[in-house]
């Protein structure tokens, strides 16, 4: 067979090429880490990136949704906390007017005491987070009780709080029907409650003050019972939040399967790469270096 | 009977036609590096004896022969059109996979946002800030879409004005190839010289045009080539050209291809960077752009389907996240918020019901990120967009990888070309020493005959 010049020299050609292609590549894929630069490098692997980038993305959104939340129970904890304390002082002030020797100032400091708690509580239930009241059910632009001269409002909030989404499937209700747990099931609210206690205080009239001491303990029972919600609602958060990380941990592995060079196989092939291109070069410079000219003097 | 003045006249044509070889083997090497030039080579023959008793009259020049393999010819040409064809489609693919965007860093990401803005919304739905988040997401996924499109379209254009520029080049070689034709006829074809000179230049000029589209050539009994393409429309016959033009189609004023016969024969034609330019144009970006169209569409009717049944924090309800589309044809660059809602981002509607602060539409228009509402049901918007992503993807890598084994066959091809037609320096180094060898022997004869006469000569004073 002829070996002729210029096919010598395309085929060198053409090998250095494809030698320092691959070298190209394998040189980007190190020193950005990426083995996926652009969709036809692995189209399979492209579309499990997309895919765990989505998820990525949807798992991100949902812990920034659980720690939103958190934050809003943490403080709907601490205001029914606060609750219970005031209910508990509002009892023990109730319970020091129980009895035959109670005197004038006694009565006085337990009414102070049980407007005060009213108040309170008004100001607890009308608790806004990041501006929109809590307690008021989807009605977040209004406050659920309002007070004007000692008189409080009949609730304005209404029965559906909402939730917000912690997972696909998982839900967490970040406002509360203030009402249930100001009146529940009962004939008359907490606040009309206190009234008629402040009345009975003021009247001596002990069957009064004993209704009235029943009423506060069945309000101190709605908001315990209402915080054991809140507590078991921040345990899901928490355990939620524990759960999205791992997934986001397991997504992130995924996409880096998918999309990262495998460094050390990369770096071997690069080191391949180089000794091949080195190869190719050398076999090009050697190309008709002599030929029969030489030997023809 | 031979006489020594006939010896005389002998060796001198013997040393012109070794003079001969040695001028064939200088054209050779001064042409190594000429592309398509085919290796010359000089036909001797034996002279015949004119009377019994003489072994011959010397050495005759038959002519120069050109060692070109015609046979195949055709077949370079062909693997070279469809080289070119897969070169093309992944050049033309390679520049839309760019625009596709890596994952992550595309409209997978605006999607995630929006619907994320709107997740974020349900957290806090009387929040201005968030209801600005989820306007403004809306638009960045409006114009991702759009500017997307656009990237579509602007391939799309760039490919048609390649085509474009191909048929000009189609036409200019085409009328180069018809002049040699008639130039090849009349310098008597492969027989001469001149004309194995031409058909060597015009063999570059068809394996041009055979990078351009595909074509079919057959040889003329004067030498030259009739070349017509895109399944027996004529482009060169004889010595006249037949100019292929491009006419803008209705509608979309892209280019229609028209053969000189007036026939369209884009459909037709295949082969060449024009096949590949046409596969991008009329096949892989009308589907990338279809399938952008569907998930555009799908997400302004998705969205406004929940979002219209949905209360802003007025009460207002019935109002449209997007401005409506009446079809998919065009929707990813028509996409668009309703401007009564960018201008009002208390128009969102995160309520599904008459209260304030309620967020079950917001939740419900999130839930769409994770819903399959797409291809009947079956995927969600994420996994639509992946599998656009895929496809642009696959063909690419499929061009490309045809493009290589194309390419590779041309190569083998060619050499074997070259083992019949290229020049081999050590050949003609050989051929050389040969023709020198030869021409140095036919000399020293010259002198011994000359110096035979010499003594003739002697014997005569």
């Amino acid at each position: 067979m002829r070996v002729t010049f210029q096919t010598m020299y395309r085929d060198s050609l053409t090998n250095v090429n494809k030698a320092e292609q691959n070298l190209q590549q394998l040189q980007q894929e190190v020193s950005s880490g990426v083995r996926v630069q652009v969709p036809s490098d692995d189209p399979a692997a492209t579309v499990v990136a997309i895919k765990e980038q989505n998820q990525l993305s949807a798992l991100t959104q949902f812990s920034n949704s659980t720690d939103a939340a958190t934050a809003r129970l943490n403080v709907v904890d601490s205001v029914m906390s606060d609750m219970v304390t005031q209910i508990d002082s509002a009892k023990t002030a109730t319970a020091g007017v129980l009895g035959s020797n109670v005197t004038a100032t006694q009565q006085q400091a337990a009414v102070a005491q049980l407007q005060s708690v009213r108040d309170a509580l008004v100001s607890d239930l009308n608790t806004q987070f990041q501006g929109s009241y809590v307690f008021s059910g989807s009605q977040s632009t209004t406050a659920p009780y309002t007070e004007s001269g000692g008189t409080v409002s009949a609730y304005q909030g209404d029965s559906n709080p909402i939730s917000v989404n912690i997972d696909q499937q998982i839900t967490v209700p970040v406002t509360f029907n203030g009402q249930a747990i100001a009146q529940g099931t009962a004939p008359t609210d907490v606040f009309t409650d206190i009234g008629n206690l402040i009345t009975a205080i003021q009247g001596g009239n002990t069957a009064g003050i004993n209704t009235g001491m029943t009423n506060l303990t069945n309000a101190f029972n709605r908001v315990v019972e209402a915080q054991t919600t809140v507590g078991i609602n921040e345990q899901t958060l928490q355990s939620q939040q524990l759960r999205l990380q791992t997934q986001q941990q397991a997504a992130t592995t995924q996409l880096s399967q998918a999309r990262d060079a495998n460094m050390a196989q990369a770096i071997s092939g690069l080191a391949q790469a180089q000794t091949a291109e080195q190869a190719a070069l050398g076999a090009a410079a050697t190309i008709n270096k002599v030929s029969l000219f030489d030997y023809l003097r | 009977m031979s006489s020594l003045l006939g010896l005389l006249s002998l060796t001198s044509g013997a040393l012109d036609a070794q003079t001969y070889g040695l001028n064939t083997v200088g054209q050779n090497v001064a042409n190594v590096n000429t592309p398509g030039y085919s290796r010359r080579e000089v036909e001797l023959t034996a002279a015949g004896p004119t009377d019994p008793l003489s072994a011959g009259n010397g050495v005759n020049v038959l002519g120069v022969k050109s060692d070109h393999n015609t046979l195949l010819d055709p077949q370079v040409w062909q693997q070279q059109s469809l080289a070119q064809q897969q070169g093309a489609l992944a050049d033309s693919l390679g520049v839309v996979q760019v625009a596709i965007g890596t994952p992550g860093q595309s409209l997978d990401s605006n999607l995630s946002a929006f619907f994320n803005a709107f997740s974020t919304l349900s957290q806090d739905p009387t929040s201005a800030t968030n209801r600005q988040q989820v306007v403004l997401q809306g638009q960045s996924l409006a114009t991702a879409f759009n500017q997307m499109a656009q990237n579509l379209t602007a391939a799309q254009q760039s490919a048609d004005g390649s085509i474009k520029g191909a048929v000009t080049q189609i036409n200019a070689l085409t009328g180069q190839i018809a002049q040699l034709n008639t130039s090849i006829a009349n310098a008597g074809g492969s027989a001469s010289s001149e004309g194995q000179t031409l058909q060597d230049q015009q063999r570059q000029l068809v394996s041009q045009l055979s990078q351009l589209v595909g074509i079919n050539t057959s040889s003329r009994s004067d030498g030259g080539l009739d070349i017509s393409f895109a399944g027996g429309h004529a482009l060169v016959i004889g010595s006249t050209a037949y100019a292929a033009s491009t006419v803008p189609a209705a509608g979309t004023g892209l280019a229609t291809i028209v053969a000189a016969d007036g026939t369209d024969v884009t459909a037709a034609l295949s082969g060449g960077q024009i096949g590949g330019l046409l596969q991008v144009r009329d096949q892989n970006i009308p589907s990338y752009l279809s399938q952008l169209d569907n998930l555009a569409y799908g997400v302004v009717q998705q969205v406004n389907a929940l979002h219209s049944t949905g209360y802003d924090l007025s009460g207002t309800t019935g109002t449209n996240f997007f401005t409506p589309l009446a079809t998919a044809t065009g929707a990813a660059s028509a996409i668009a918020v309703n401007p009564t809602v960018a201008a009002n981002p208390s128009a969102v509607a995160a309520a599904a019901t008459n209260s304030p602060g309620d967020n079950q539409m917001a939740r419900n228009i999130a839930a769409l990120a994770t819903t399959n509402t797409m291809s009947g049901g079956t995927a969600t918007f994420n996994d639509a967009w992946a599998s656009l992503v895929y496809q642009v993807g696959q063909d690419t890598q499929t061009a490309q990888s045809a493009q290589s084994t194309g390419n590779g066959v041309v190569q083998q091809l060619q050499t074997l070309q070259d083992n019949a037609s290229g020049v081999s320096l050590d050949q003609e180094a050989t051929m050389m020493m040969m023709y020198q060898q030869a021409y140095q022997a036919n000399a020293q004869l010259f002198s011994l005959v000359n110096s035979t006469l010499d003594t003739l000569l002697q014997m005569v004073k």
